[in-house]
């Protein structure tokens, strides 16, 4: 470590050269970094959900929707027909679009004075109020086409975009926001559905960090300077956060890794990591200059001793990290991964920007400053370590009583993701959500599949029941099938009598009136509901917008229903992105507790295998495991669910908390070596490495409070969550570890 | 363009072209429009019997076979009947012009039912194919405006290539429609129909160009819808023309009959 302090105090230039040249290689592969949001890009390829999801993509083309509702006076007007029947003609157009279903596209099966009608419903908008009735008239009988092309309640038009599989939601939501924008009413259309929640959580979590961060980073300035009082104690936590983040962005890009809805983060994580070991190293420079040390044996003394620290910090950092490889959700895995460059990185540009560029400044005088009055923060830390001493067994048994508190808080605990809910109510979003879910009775897809002999009467019949069943439930508003063609044709063979919308009786009825359908239409028409030799179909379920706990409820009763449906005629599966994300939820969820089990351990494990001490590697376990079961305890309490967004938190408390403990326990060991009883030790680590950490936490927490006023809520959460996971960790280690530090010592002496 | 249509959809369904005008002119000194008159003007078949094989295919390559056999007098009349698979066996569609309209009958085996059926066959699929019957009937060739584009060569055979821009896109469902036509018998090769926005749609191939009791005939001919990939291929198993098919079979009372005239 000396050696590297002495070789970059020999050539600065150089040292900033080498930085400079690395950074200039990450930076031009940036430009290359790719954006990949999808959910089903998220879940492993091998998960069951994932195979079926690919399959059922595959067999009946996309079936992620998104519906879009055209408000008019009237619906059947020739203004609103016409406008439907353009938009129909331009979003099938659109790139990633696979079929739209409208007034326009739908077809016209009647019976009439015993004359079978086929027709396009609407080839063009009708021109006379005649004709409009009598479409208004068919349509509005038409099940197949109410909460459909038309709402229930007739005020509005429906437009349903169905996505081809995989494509990029955010992709085709915004050249779809085109079209819609461009028209004179785009006030009156409403957008929702998977894909455009998707795409608008995406936009919203990239739009707030890109306009939040640099707030984060003006917080973290202004603490920093009026904790470090010197420009260079700025610029230069700054500086490391920026190479940082500009390398691990740029061995994304150069690796062909795409940023993904949770990597989003990571500029705030890699700010978090990377001011962290500047400041403890500027802290103790400063300190050392302030002791009266020469600028160049302050940098080797601070190099020699933090430099040591910091390397066991990101040691213990990359360790709590990379636990997040263990994660089933490859984005997770992927995350950890870059995380831990992310810490890596970190450290080698602190250990030698940090150096070269304070060799290359002036040295501040700091030495006048130390006669005037101790600041604040000198005696609040003086009273604190002289505080933790004396109260140290209160302090443990508050400890221990915060600790059951938040265990119990942390049962409470919901695991529930509501996308919807990410949004503010007043965004488009949640309002055309709203509009289509309580005029469409939905906007999201379910699909079940059924495996049987499609044509079989029995097994036609069998879908009807079970459409009939979910047709009662309240979440679902609308439900479609090839067996709801049947019907429709049987009827109007029939000279549309009543009766007559049911299933024939034989098989070769159902064949016979299959292919009279298909005469009337696009080969490509049935291929959403039934596969090409009909063996498998699709039942549509389209519902309202529900919380993953909601959805899994929803989820198990439909499966139940249709296995009684089927009635051992067919198989069946459910499946859906919605579904997907549901999955996925719970596969982040669990993923995380194991995660955080693997890394609290590791921790430890590294701890102690640093310090040669069990001891040591147990209480470091004090902190994190206080500061972790507070954070879940309050969510708890405070009914905050545990989502896609707030589940990384534990990891962050972990991967950050970790450092204040190691910075401690390197301090006082080296105290303690140098000949300090333990209460001495802990005193004088207060007042040293405590400075540090105040500084660590108030400048991070600050920093991550500035998120709690982004507009969108997971991020807002993640703000608050984290400044308050960075505040508890931080007292815990100043207070709890030294406290269990001297009674374990006592007990060891005794012993 | 219609006029090729109109050619092959005569082919299809009636059955033959006539060896007609010989392009003795060098089809350089032709319009465009001279071209696709005479490829109107190609002699056809009093009636026909055919036996086709329609194979359906989709995007992921999974494929369809119905067999049919049809009847068709003069370019009035035809009876088609589903002959596989077996669950359709029997369903039988009469199609009969007059006056400029089409009238159309259906029959269903299973239900024993004969119904009349109100459609604008135009542009509506043939028999669930990427064909409509527009892609394989007459059609009127004054729906176009037709630009010689240039002479070339299309698998080693000698063809003009001529543009036809639709005079009222919405009428016809295209906007344009260009044919290579070989200019020897004045029969078309390749058809590519583009929509209503000018953006190609489909590809129609004519893969095999027979000579039949002295009539040119397509006999196998395939349509790729580019947008879908999905893809239709007719074959012709079976010609034979001018056998003077009684005109009772052209009826509507006579389509549940049709199965017991199939010979066996």
């Amino acid at each position: 470590m000396d050696k590297l302090a002495k070789w970059i105090i020999r050539w600065p230039w150089i040292t900033l050269g080498i930085l400079l040249l690395i950074t200039g290689v990450f930076l031009a592969g940036i430009p290359r970094l790719q954006i990949d949001n999808s959910v089903d890009s998220m879940l492993p390829d091998d998960h069951p959900a994932r195979l079926l999801y690919d399959e059922v993509n595959d067999t009946f083309g996309g079936t992620d929707v998104m519906v879009i509702a055209v408000h008019s006076e009237d619906i059947f007007s020739e203004g609103t027909l016409s406008q439907v029947i353009e938009l129909t003609e331009t979003l099938q157009r659109l790139p990633g679009v696979d079929e739209v279903v409208s007034l326009s596209t739908a077809k016209r099966m009647d019976g009439e004075d015993g004359t079978l009608v086929v027709r396009e419903l609407m080839p063009k908008a009708p021109e006379t109020d005649a004709a409009r009735d009598d479409l208004r008239t068919y349509v509005v009988g038409q099940e197949m086409y109410v909460n459909n092309i038309i709402s229930s309640d007739g005020l509005y038009a429906g437009i349903v975009v169905e996505l081809l599989p995989n494509v990029d939601d955010s992709a085709v939501y915004t050249s779809l926001r085109q079209v819609i924008d461009a028209q004179a009413n785009a006030d009156d259309i409403y957008v929702a559905g998977g894909p455009a929640v998707n795409a608008e959580m995406t936009t919203s979590m990239k739009g707030d960090l890109v306009q939040l961060i640099p707030f984060v980073l003006l917080v973290l300035a202004i603490v920093l300077y009026l904790s470090l009082r010197t420009v260079a104690g700025v610029i230069l936590p700054l500086a490391v956060v920026l190479l940082t983040v500009i390398w691990t962005a740029g061995l994304m890009a150069w690796l062909g890794i795409p940023m993904a809805m949770i990597s989003t983060t990571l500029p705030i994580m890699l700010i978090a990591i990377g001011v962290a070991d500047a400041i403890h190293i500027l802290t103790e420079y400063y300190a050392g200059l302030r002791g009266g040390e020469e600028k160049r044996s302050a940098i080797r003394t601070v190099v020699k001793h933090i430099g040591v620290a910091i390397v066991l910090t990101s040691i213990t950092t990359l360790v709590g990290f990379l636990s997040l490889g263990t994660s089933p959700v490859q984005q997770v895995m992927q995350f950890g991964l870059f995380v831990g460059f992310g810490v890596m990185a970190a450290l080698a540009i602190t250990l030698t920007l940090i150096p070269a560029a304070l060799e290359l400044g002036r040295g501040p005088k700091l030495g006048a400053r130390k006669v005037t009055k101790p600041s604040i923060s000198t005696r609040v830390l003086t009273w604190l370590s002289k505080f933790v001493v004396k109260r140290r067994k209160a302090l443990l048994i508050v400890g221990s009583v915060l600790f059951v508190l938040a265990a119990i808080g942390s049962t409470r605990l919901v695991v529930e993701t509501n996308t919807l809910r990410f949004f503010r109510p007043e965004t488009p979003i949640r309002e055309a959500t709203e509009v289509v879910d309580s005029s469409f009775g939905g906007s999201e897809s379910l699909s079940v599949i059924v495996n049987g002999d499609i044509k079989s009467p029995d097994v036609l019949n069998g879908m009807l029941e079970f459409q009939d069943w979910a047709n009662t439930l309240p979440e679902v508003g609308y439900t479609a099938s090839v067996a709801d063609y049947v019907t429709q044709i049987n009827e109007a063979l029939h000279d549309n009598d009543p009766v007559e919308r049911v299933i024939p009786q034989t098989r070769n009825a159902v064949a016979q009136e299959i292919l009279l359908y298909e005469m009337s239409s696009d080969p490509s028409d049935f291929a959403r509901v039934v596969n090409y030799n009909y063996e498998q179909a699709r039942v549509v379920l389209r519902m309202e917008s529900l919380s993953s706990s909601e959805l899994g409820a929803l989820v198990q009763q439909v499966e139940d229903e249709a296995v009684r449906s089927a009635d051992s005629q067919f198989d069946v599966e459910v499946m859906g992105s919605t579904y997907l994300f549901k999955v996925l939820t719970d596969l982040l969820v669990s993923g995380q507790i194991l995660s955080l089990l693997v890394s609290l351990l590791g921790v430890a494990l590294v701890v102690g295998l640093i310090f040669r001490s069990v001891r040591f590697g147990l209480l470091s376990m004090i902190p994190l495991g206080f500061t972790i079961t507070l954070n879940f305890g309050i969510m708890g309490w405070l009914n905050i669910p545990l989502d896609t967004a707030t589940t990384m938190l534990a990891s962050i408390a972990i991967g950050i908390g970790v450092d204040y403990t190691v910075h401690f326990l390197s301090k006082y060991r080296r105290e303690l070596r140098a000949g300090n009883t333990s209460h001495a030790a802990v005193g004088e680590t207060i007042q040293t490495t405590g400075r540090a950490i105040s500084y660590n936490v108030v400048a991070v927490a600050a920093g991550f409070a500035v998120l709690l006023f982004s507009s969108f809520g997971p991020i807002a959460t993640l703000g608050a969550l984290v400044a308050l996971s960075m505040g508890v960790s931080g007292l815990a280690a100043l207070t709890l570890l030294p406290a269990a530090l001297i009674a374990t010592e006592v007990k060891q002496k005794k012993a | 363009m219609k006029t090729k249509k109109r050619t092959i959809g005569t082919i299809l369904l009636a059955g033959m072209l006539g060896l007609g005008v010989l392009g003795y002119a060098a089809a350089t000194v032709l319009t465009g429009r001279e071209i696709i008159e005479n490829v109107d003007a190609m002699e056809t078949a009093d009636d026909a019997m055919l036996l086709m094989t329609m194979t359906l295919t989709n995007d992921r390559d999974e494929s369809l076979v119905r067999e049919m056999r049809s009847w068709k007098l003069g370019t009035e009349s035809t009876a088609l009947l589903f002959i596989a698979p077996e669950d359709v066996a029997g369903t039988a569609f009469l199609t009969v012009e007059a006056g400029g309209d089409d009238n159309m009958w259906l029959y269903l085996p299973s239900l024993e039912l004969t119904k009349r059926i109100d459609t604008d066959s135009k542009s509506q699929s043939f028999m669930g194919s990427d064909f409509t019957y527009d892609n394989m009937g007459e059609r009127d060739i004054d729906d176009y405006e037709y630009t010689f584009i240039r002479e070339d060569i299309y698998e080693e055979q000698h063809v003009v290539v001529v543009e036809g821009v639709a005079i009222n896109p919405d009428d016809v469902g295209y906007s344009k429609v260009i044919s290579w036509i070989l200019d020897d018998i004045w029969m078309p090769v390749k058809i590519e129909y583009y929509d209503v926005r000018g953006d190609l749609e489909k590809i129609q191939t004519n893969t095999r160009i027979e000579e039949i009791d002295g009539y040119w005939a397509i006999t196998k001919m395939e349509m790729e819808n580019v947008r879908t990939n999905h893809r239709t291929i007719v074959e012709m198993t079976q010609v034979e023309l001018n056998t003077g098919i009684p005109a009772d079979v052209f009826t509507s009372e006579a389509l549940p009959t049709l199965l017991d005239r199939v010979p066996q």
